[in-house]
């Protein structure tokens, strides 16, 4: 799963010129280190809803990487 | 009460209102109760047009202002429009004639609302936006600060004829800070149109644009929904 949280923020910060992450930090934030602004995190959201049909924010907004894995973890997804 | 300073031509008016000093009412208002003038508003003025102007002026129509209304200071409201309850217009506001805005509407300072103009009930348009005339607006829609609208792709060179449209905004939009909406766009229900954004066609339902010119990001995602 946490190779495919990769991919999905890789094709948003591709995708809006934006420097793509090597490793997953799950510390990392996604605005202050990924670099990502309201319209990324909207993106980000559609596509792992669209992957995993979880809304990440849903309970409020969040910020880290790890967070996201959380999420979807808890919803024993993979 | 109604201050000794204010010009009250009108006699359709409630007796439970206030109305500060130096305001004028023309005889065209009808108002409601519980419903609060500022100071320095003009409410029923007639527009006085010269040959600058292009198209014809529509002298006719009252001004209803709904129950529980305020009107902040220095607000001009011509005639021909009705503002239903519970609505908010903030200081500085000028309202060109022919213009209807629903309930629970905050309109904020600042803003321009030209002729031929709807607002739907519990929108709200944040300060120093412009509404172009032949504009609609729906329900529950957020205009930011700073957005600008057209209506004309010929700058007034044929007049206001029936090519002169404004955009039409559905109901449950969010438009961000210094959007530019050009003529006779549409922009589906539930879209978002981002900060800066300028939107020169249709945008389809449930989508958030960005960019010059506006282009589809992504889907709506649950958290952004207005409903």
């Amino acid at each position: 799963m946490e190779d495919k949280i990769k991919e999905i923020i890789n094709i948003v910060l591709e995708k809006n010129n934006k420097e793509k992450i090597e490793e997953l930090n799950k510390e990392a934030s996604l605005r202050d280190d990924l670099g990502m602004d309201s319209l990324d995190l909207a993106e980000l959201t559609v596509r792992i809803e669209d992957e995993y049909d979880i809304d990440i924010f849903e309970d409020g907004i969040i910020d880290k990487v790890g967070e996201i894995i959380e999420k979807i973890s808890k919803r024993g997804l993979k | 009460m109604i201050s000794k300073t204010a010009q009250v031509y009108s006699s359709n008016l409630s007796e439970k209102i206030d109305i500060k000093d130096f305001s004028i009412i023309y005889e065209n208002v009808i108002i409601g109760e519980n419903v609060n003038i500022g100071e320095n508003v003009v409410i029923g003025r007639l527009p006085a047009p010269t040959k600058s102007m292009v198209r014809d002026i529509n002298k006719e129509g009252n001004v209803y202002i709904g129950e529980n209304c305020s009107i902040s200071a220095n607000v001009v409201l011509y005639n021909n429009i009705e503002i239903k309850k519970n609505t908010l217009i903030g200081d500085n506001v000028s309202i060109f004639s022919n213009v209807t805005i629903g309930e629970n509407v905050l309109i904020s300072r600042n803003v321009t609302i030209n002729s031929d103009v709807e607002i739907g009930d519990n929108t709200r348009i944040m300060d120093n936006s412009h509404i172009t005339g032949r504009t609609k607006i729906g329900k529950n829609v957020f205009i930011s600060v700073g957005v600008s609208m057209a209506n004309d792709n010929l700058f007034g060179k044929n007049g206001y004829d029936d090519k002169v449209k404004g955009p039409i905004i559905n109901d449950n939009v969010s438009i961000g800070v210094g959007a530019i909406l050009l003529p006779n766009i549409k922009i589906g229900e539930g879209s978002i149109v981002a900060a800066g954004a300028v939107v020169n066609k249709d945008v389809p339902e449930n989508v958030i644009v960005a960019g010059n010119p506006a282009k589809v990001i992504t889907r709506v995602p649950k958290y952004m929904r207005r409903k």
